[in-house]
């Protein structure tokens, strides 16, 4: 009997441990915050490997989103009471409160997740983490710090240009294969339009920039053994961000909406 | 001076260290040697901190370092630096910014000493006007020449090596080994170095602790060593079973 509820009981006490450790390094996040004046520089640098360098991409991914969305939204309203404009408003609306800030991060906890946890995991690997101890830096103010201090300002700043660009892609959608003109897509934009649901997008963007940066951080900073070791804490930071990700959006909208 | 008190150190449930206790004296070159996961890079990161023992006392210049904070850890750290086995070269930064970096954390100099210095320690490596080159585009021989370059330009009292010789050609052995033995002469450093090498245990060291089983098993000179009766160390140095 033991045995047949050994494993899952292990299983369980393992991800309490790894939930506690990660606790632990956002602690020491923070308490690190004496040194953080010393790499501000270095989080510049990941501004721009997180955030400006992600914008092609951002900008592809809602671009499509929106315009699927728009296709969708006059698939299912397909009658003759509904007004056309109404499309305009089911797609700006689903995309500022989800689509933009939901999709946008899921691509991005891919993109920028993996980038992280593969380059702190191969610093582990090779010693290089050590080597900054050894030299009295403080290995967490030096490199996590600065990911999580990017991720925290820049994924407000993607989220609006997918906002941005979704709506772009439903107005696109609309006029060319639904024969929606832009002034009646915007009319209905604009009727459902409230300014709380653009904030919530960009305070779901915030939450997920720390989430994924800061997991991804964790996985790759207690990296173990080689190569496979790598690409473990990859795939562990990936799939983890992804569910971070829907348990926060899940909870943001229950607080928030 | 370096002191271990009764370390012990397990992972998982396995022992790596097993009560060890010895004293290095200030100027002593040691050599820590045994089989392959003995635990000898487990007991020297354990001299700076890298690593601490689940029981027992690590004490240099009188503090524990296993109960000292953060902060004060890295105080220690100033005098003492590790040349990894793989030379642990930044991969984002320049040779010169892979120095400069140790140089701005564990010095007080002005930017034209440190540049200076940065010149000074690659020249003694015999590998100068490779600053500007990135660590890709180096061979392992020079990592860790650079890693060596990058231990000693902070000017330790305390030199720590990890297999500073594995995997290298003969040749580039010698020239690790004729630079270990440049630095020994020319600064008044102590130097542990962990080995598998016995020609650095017959040229450089001065003392010689072999692991076996978590224990120290021999703890003298390198001609102690050599002349040793026990059939370990026998077949340790022949390289016989």
């Amino acid at each position: 009997m033991y045995s047949l509820f050994k494993y899952p009981i292990k299983k369980i006490l393992s991800l309490f441990e790894e939930f506690g450790r990660f606790i632990m390094l956002i602690v020491n996040v923070f308490r690190s915050y004496s040194s953080w004046p010393l790499y501000f520089n270095n989080s510049i640098d990941q501004m721009i490997i997180i955030g400006t360098k992600s914008i092609p991409i951002v900008i592809l991914t809602s671009f499509f989103t929106g315009m699927v969305s728009s296709v969708q939204a006059s698939y299912q309203m397909e009658s003759s009471i509904t007004p056309k404009w109404v499309i305009g408003s089911l797609v700006g609306e689903t995309m500022l409160l989800e689509l933009a800030p939901v999709i946008t991060c899921l691509v991005l906890a891919g993109r920028i997740g993996a980038t992280i946890a593969a380059e702190l995991g191969t610093m582990r690997v090779t010693e290089q983490i050590d080597a900054l101890e050894s030299i009295s830096l403080d290995p967490i103010a030096y490199l996590v710090f600065p990911r999580v201090l990017a991720g925290f300002i820049m994924f407000p700043v993607l989220i609006i240009i997918a906002d941005i660009f979704g709506i772009s892609g439903g107005v696109f959608a609309a006029a060319t294969s639904l024969d929606i003109d832009t002034y009646q897509f915007m009319k209905g934009f604009k009727t459902w339009f409230k300014p709380w649901d653009a904030w919530y997008g960009i305070i779901k963007g915030l939450s997920f920039g720390v989430a994924i940066t800061s997991i991804s951080c964790f996985y790759g900073f207690y990296t173990k053994g080689g190569a496979a070791g790598v690409g473990k804490s990859t795939t562990s930071s990936v799939v983890v961000s992804c569910v971070a990700i829907m348990l926060l959006d899940y909870i943001l909208a229950a607080l928030l909406l | 001076m370096i002191e271990f008190k009764n370390i012990y150190k397990s992972f998982s449930s396995k022992n790596i260290l097993k009560n060890i206790s010895f004293k290095i004296k200030e100027g002593e070159s040691v050599a820590i040697i045994g089989q392959s996961g003995e635990g000898k890079s487990v007991l020297l990161k354990h001299f700076n901190g890298l690593m601490m023992p689940d029981s027992g006392q690590v004490i240099v210049h009188k503090k524990v370092i296993n109960e000292l904070s953060f902060s004060k850890l890295q105080s220690i750290r100033k005098n003492m630096s590790m040349v990894f086995q793989f030379g642990a070269l930044f991969d984002s930064l320049s040779i010169k910014d892979n120095i400069l970096i140790s140089l701005d954390n564990n010095t007080s100099l002005e930017a034209e000493e440190k540049e200076n210095r940065v010149a000074e320690s690659l020249n003694e490596v015999n590998l100068s006007n490779i600053d500007h080159l990135y660590p890709n585009d180096l061979s392992g021989g020079m990592k860790k020449r650079v890693g060596i370059s990058r231990a000693i330009s902070i000017k330790p009292k305390y030199l720590l090596y990890d297999e500073p010789t594995t995997g290298l050609d003969p040749i580039n052995t010698g020239k690790i080994i004729k630079l270990m033995k440049k630095i020994k002469k020319n600064k008044t450093i102590t130097s542990v170095v962990v080995t598998h090498e016995l020609k650095i245990v017959n040229e450089f060291a001065t003392r010689v602790i072999m692991l076996k089983d978590s224990n120290i098993v021999f703890d003298g000179t390198p001609k102690e060593l050599n002349s040793s009766k026990d059939k370990y160390i026998k077949s340790f140095i022949l390289g016989k079973e």
